[in-house]
């Protein structure tokens, strides 16, 4: 068991079908993922990841619960990676209720620690959707490095890694932050979506923006280094309507007068007779 | 077999807005509707929007490449509504983003909607937050207090429409007079126009009349524009895409004594 100051991680188990299809089954969880399982479906994956978990030196699987009331959150994995001998891959999982809590932070710090410490191991590997900013995120401010190619799925998916410290010591969990897409994206989300920092004075989001190391990019005047950083386009089209002028009658051509059949001139009736 | 919503095909659309600023609009419904879906596809205002909107699902279909200098605007939103329709028909639970209202100022989530219904799917629209509600909060107009008028910029150029400078005015899509619905016109053309409805507004305001030039805020960290100008010198100032009119009354509100008199008489006869 692995515990943190708000968590204990310990080893997956077959009573934990509630967590796993919560997980497993929500579309919104498995948007970066894949397609939700089917309950039925859920419950032969459970076991047949319990029993992989049973195999030394193969998966490892852990139920992330919280301390005080020891209800399971979200699931993390190791696993070898198929790529590198002395390589493992990281995945983590979190219920919707439990996001923005920083568990996730919590968690992939203590089981970097955990696998540096106690598996013979020289590198971490995260791969991920590049539209999981969440995750994104995440391994930035744990100091995940690199852009490799994905060693599985599409081109969607990024890939980083974090190696050992050569002097031996074990991950130190100091953030190591770079301007990204994934923090600009995020400082943005949250001051959009954060009713202190929506209306916060126009200090005290500079602070927030130095503090993030993002300020640089968010005060360009012109958006070409913001632009550039997030890969956002630069023209943008917004009309979605387009009224235009009325279509104005032509003129009608005069048609040729017809002609018609010269009037018989009329028969004169006889004069009356005067009486 | 119909459904018991009585829809006979398995695909399905949802045209949701997505809101003005990043972050701030995005209603749970909305959001929910861009989780649960197979596609999304997106019409965004800022790249930083589209972005953000791609971090909240794995397939984002961007509309913007429909979208061409000089290419008839008309296509580009028939093109756009058979690239949405396209995935209904294949089946799949579809999403339109849009950014502000998915049904103010937009042809195609309209047009989607209808022809996905005629064809047995579901479909249907969720509103979304609009550069005109951004507007009545960042200006502090109340449109019931004097009434308000909305028009686009060109169809108040090429029909005869009565303006009542009793109430609010509001001119959409000014900075694309002139495009005749092609997507890009030359400054000159737009200056020309721009002149024009200096003019026409002339007949019912003086030209020393202050109006607002108005755009809401994409991104959280920025301020919305709000810039007075007098109505003469609309023809100089700098005006893009996104920028709205808004003319203040100039005429206090006129009484109809007539009515008013039908009406204490109708007090009068039911005390």
């Amino acid at each position: 068991m692995i515990v943190t100051p708000r968590l204990r991680l310990r080893a997956l188990a077959l009573r934990d079908m509630a967590l796993f299809r919560a997980l497993y089954c929500d579309p919104g969880t498995m948007r970066h993922i894949g397609k939700p399982l089917s309950r039925a479906v859920a419950v032969a994956s459970l076991r047949a990841t319990v029993a992989a978990t049973r195999k030394p030196a193969g998966l490892r699987f852990f139920v992330i619960a919280e301390c005080q009331s020891r209800r399971g959150v979200g699931l993390c994995s190791l696993r070898p990676a198929a790529w590198d001998k002395r390589g493992i891959e990281l995945g983590i999982m979190l219920v919707h209720t439990a996001r923005r809590h920083g568990y996730a932070r919590e968690a992939f710090a203590a089981l970097i620690n955990y696998a540096f410490r106690a598996l013979p191991i020289d590198t971490i590997w995260v791969q991920y959707r590049r539209a999981n900013a969440g995750m994104a995120r995440l391994c930035d401010i744990l100091g995940f490095e690199g852009n490799f190619l994905p060693r599985s799925g599409t081109s969607v998916r990024r890939c980083v890694r974090i190696r050992r410290d050569r002097n031996g010591a074990v991950f130190s969990n100091q953030p190591t932050r770079g301007i990204t897409m994934s923090n600009i994206i995020g400082f943005l989300e949250q001051a959009g979506s954060n009713a202190a920092m929506r209306h916060a004075s126009r200090e005290a989001l500079l602070r927030t923006m130095q503090d993030k190391e993002i300020e640089n990019v968010l005060r360009q005047p012109h958006r070409s280094l913001l632009d550039d950083l997030t890969g956002a386009r630069e023209t943008m089209y917004c009309k979605n309507t387009a009224i235009a002028p009325p279509k104005q009658k032509a003129p009608a051509k005069k048609k040729p007068a017809k002609k018609t059949p010269a009037k018989k001139p009329a028969k004169k009736a006889p004069a009356k007779r005067k009486r | 077999m119909k459904s018991i919503r009585g829809h006979t095909q398995a695909g399905s659309l949802a045209c949701i807005g997505i809101g003005i600023t990043l972050g701030s609009h995005l209603t749970p419904l909305a959001r929910s509707h861009i989780e649960q879906a197979d596609v999304v596809f997106l019409a965004a205002s800022d790249g930083i929007v589209e972005k953000w909107i791609e971090s909240l699902h794995t397939d984002v279909r961007s509309l913007q490449p429909f979208y061409a200098a000089n290419k008839s605007r008309n296509k580009t939103y028939r093109e756009m509504v058979n690239a949405i329709l396209a995935q209904v028909r294949a089946g799949q639970k579809v999403c339109a983003a849009f950014y502000g209202h998915p049904g103010v100022f937009a042809w195609a989530p309209h047009e989607a909607i209808r022809i996905a219904r005629k064809e047995g799917y579901a479909a249907h629209m969720e509103p979304g937050i609009s550069a005109e509600d951004c507007l009545y909060a960042d200006l502090g107009i109340d449109p019931g207090t004097f009434g308000c008028q909305h028009y686009e910029a060109g169809q108040l150029l090429f029909y005869k429409r009565r303006i009542d400078p009793s109430a609010y005015l509001v001119l959409w899509q000014v900075g694309a007079l002139g495009d005749q619905g092609r997507g890009a016109a030359h400054s000159a053309t737009h200056l020309a126009y721009r002149k024009i409805l200096i003019e026409r507004l002339a007949r019912d305001y003086p030209r020393t009349h202050k109006i607002t030039i108005y755009r809401a805020a994409t991104l959280p960290i920025h301020a919305p524009r709000i810039e007075r100008i007098a109505l003469r010198r609309l023809a100089d100032a700098d005006i893009e895409g996104a920028d709205t009119l808004v003319i203040p009354p100039a005429r206090k509100l006129e009484p109809d004594i007539r009515a008013l008199g039908r009406l204490a008489r109708l007090e009068q006869a039911s005390a």
